[in-house]
């Protein structure tokens, strides 16, 4: 999936005035590359990625998803756009803790109204994917956070979308389960070609990105190969 | 349906959450049956008494009379009394066929209470058609008694054996057809022998059927110019005096349901609302990977009426036995010889729409928060 955003803004209304967030962003990202958006703590990376995830809408400006602006979309097409073409991966997994593993990932499908059985069968290959076909029982809270995460990346993988969004996706990992995890992204990328926006603020993290983007002050200001 | 299933497993596999709602919604349903069955028990007795009767007029005493139920449940007047031989008056009107003195005595036996029925046998079945002797025959002299069915079982008589009622020795001479709670827990003797016990020369009521029953407000306007000091009711004037006392006892008691009701319902909205918080990670990661609202919004309904079903099912059936209970704390305090408390079909069908507006309720408040809650904002909820 093909991203451009140009001209973005966006403020907040807060007790103090406005915040600004983004202010004049501009970016591109082709399809199937791989990008990260480092940046300090609360200087709008999450923002950004949101508002690519047709989660947040900015104050101004465009952001296009292939050829549709997401800011012109009402909130039902926002949610056809969540649902079929993009995964996301979060820094807390945000599992569903009444679903065992299996049913996380087939969740996607079954919001998509496929049938049973080709789900079933897709689910179990990405579980195998990211290494826990012989979990897919379990309940999630029996696994550790290396696993929760895998398990969230085979459900951002199951409704098989162009785009994946990942915030902060090793933040709560140790290093080892951390660089797994990003093994897994790095292959999911390169493997099956999807776009792909990591947001950290650890360089080692970026590092498995082809192109680095630093933002800071509401603006993306350098780009780093 | 994946909102279904959802539910589904979000009921079975948060066990703890469901079985507090489970429990407020319980004693909200059992608390409303069992407090309405002493209302439809009531109403089934009194409505038991007034379709049991024919009768197109009465003649109560005083020009302004108020009815009431005594706490037999009986409607009617017992404490002011007309001369029997008002009746030969009446009876001499043209367009009267019949017109008999009727009075009522509660008495204690065994310690219960019971309703004796003043009333000559030979006019009883004009004004209660339907009532049969099935064993023995009809009260003819001073001491015979006819008895109803529950009474006769509750107290262990049969026909011939002897009763003692307020001092006086009665002889059961016949037992009526199992029918209604009035009919079957009524006893029927003369006039005379109830004057007597009373000591009075005076009758409660005169109860008169017409040749013509059309002309019963024409026939009750030349008897209120005839004795000025007494009111004539027709039988539907009679009946609607009686089922509004009803109406308001029911309504009593509908209102303090209503209120047992509301605490419940509040409890088990509590219970969901609380748990609509703790789930909002939950809620904004199904929109985040797109989930509708409205997908949302159906699970947390399915939810809250799965458990709403399920514990108005429960408790119908707690209802059920609290209104045993309640029936046998009521009898026994007030010494009643007739049951008190009435599970009806119409009772369970409003139990199970209780359960509905329950279920209903308890999801719309949570439905809203979470359908107005910004996705990004449930994600990072504390």
């Amino acid at each position: 999936m093909r991203i451009r955003m140009s001209g973005v803004h966006k403020f907040y209304e807060s007790e103090g005035g406005t915040q600004k967030v983004l202010q004049n962003l501009n970016l591109e990202v082709e399809k199937g590359d791989f990008i990260a958006i480092m940046g300090p703590s609360g200087c709008g990376k999450s923002t950004l990625l949101f508002m690519i995830g047709c989660l947040d809408l900015p104050s101004f400006g465009t952001v296009l998803l292939e050829d549709t602006d997401v800011a012109q979309q009402d909130e039902s097409m926002r949610e056809k756009i969540r649902l079929r073409h993009i995964g996301f991966i979060f820094q807390n997994f945000y599992l569903l803790p009444n679903l065992n593993v299996l049913e996380n990932v087939l969740l996607p499908m079954q919001l998509l109204g496929l049938p049973k059985k080709k789900s079933e069968g897709r689910a179990l290959s990405l579980l195998r994917l990211v290494g826990l076909d012989k979990k897919a029982h379990e309940p999630t809270n029996s696994l550790s956070g290396g696993q929760q995460q895998r398990v969230a990346i085979a459900r951002a993988l199951a409704n098989m979308p162009g785009l994946i969004l990942a915030d902060e996706p090793t933040g709560n990992l140790d290093n080892k389960s951390g660089k797994e995890v990003m093994e897994v992204i790095r292959s999911i990328n390169e493997n099956q070609g999807l776009t792909t926006i990591v947001v950290t603020h650890d360089p080692k993290i970026a590092s498995y990105a082809r192109h680095i983007y630093y933002l800071s002050d509401g603006k993306l200001r350098s780009t780093v190969l | 349906m994946v909102f279904l299933q959802l539910a589904q497993k979000n009921v079975t596999r948060k066990r703890e959450r469901s079985l507090l709602t489970l429990i407020g919604v319980l004693l909200a349903v059992g608390t409303f049956i069992t407090l309405l069955s002493i209302g439809e028990g009531l109403s089934n007795r009194v409505t038991g008494e007034f379709s049991a009767r024919k009768v197109d007029l009465y003649v109560l005493p005083g020009p302004e009379i108020s009815m009431s139920l005594s706490g037999l449940g009986t409607a009617g007047v017992f404490s002011e009394l007309m001369p029997v031989d008002w009746g030969k008056q009446i009876n001499s009107i043209n367009g009267v066929r019949i017109c008999q003195g009727v009075s009522r005595l509660n008495v204690n036996l065994q310690r219960l209470s019971i309703t004796m029925w003043g009333i000559d046998s030979h006019n009883l079945n004009d004004f209660f058609p339907k009532f049969k002797v099935v064993q023995g025959k009809l009260h003819e002299k001073g001491q015979d008694m006819v008895i109803g069915d529950g009474l006769a079982k509750g107290l262990g008589v049969s026909v011939n054996d002897n009763v003692i009622l307020a001092g006086r020795t009665f002889k059961v001479t016949g037992i009526g057809e199992a029918r209604n709670t009035f009919q079957d827990y009524s006893v029927f003797i003369p006039l005379d022998s109830i004057m007597e016990m009373q000591r009075s020369k005076g009758v409660q009521e005169f109860w008169i059927n017409l040749d013509n029953p059309l002309r019963a407000r024409e026939i009750a306007a030349h008897i209120k110019k005839m004795l000025p000091e007494i009111t004539v009711k027709t039988g539907d004037e009679y009946s609607r005096s009686a089922n509004e006392f009803v109406a308001y006892a029911w309504l009593m008691q509908f209102a303090i349901a209503i209120i047992g009701v509301l605490i419940a319902m509040t409890a088990s909205m509590n219970t969901m609302l609380m748990s609509t918080y703790e789930r909002m990670r939950e809620f904004g990661t199904l929109r985040a990977i797109g989930a509708p609202r409205t997908t949302v919004f159906m699970m947390i309904l399915a939810e809250s009426l799965m458990l709403a079903l399920f514990g108005g099912g429960l408790g119908i059936v707690m209802g059920i036995m609290g209104a045993k209970m309640m029936d046998d704390a009521v009898r026994t305090l007030f010494q009643l010889s007739f049951p008190v408390a009435r599970i009806t079909p119409q009772l369970i069908f409003y139990g199970i729409i209780l359960s509905l507006i329950i279920g209903v309720v308890g999801a719309i408040v949570p439905g809203i928060v979470v359908a107005r809650k910004n996705i990004i904002k449930a994600l990072r909820w504390e």
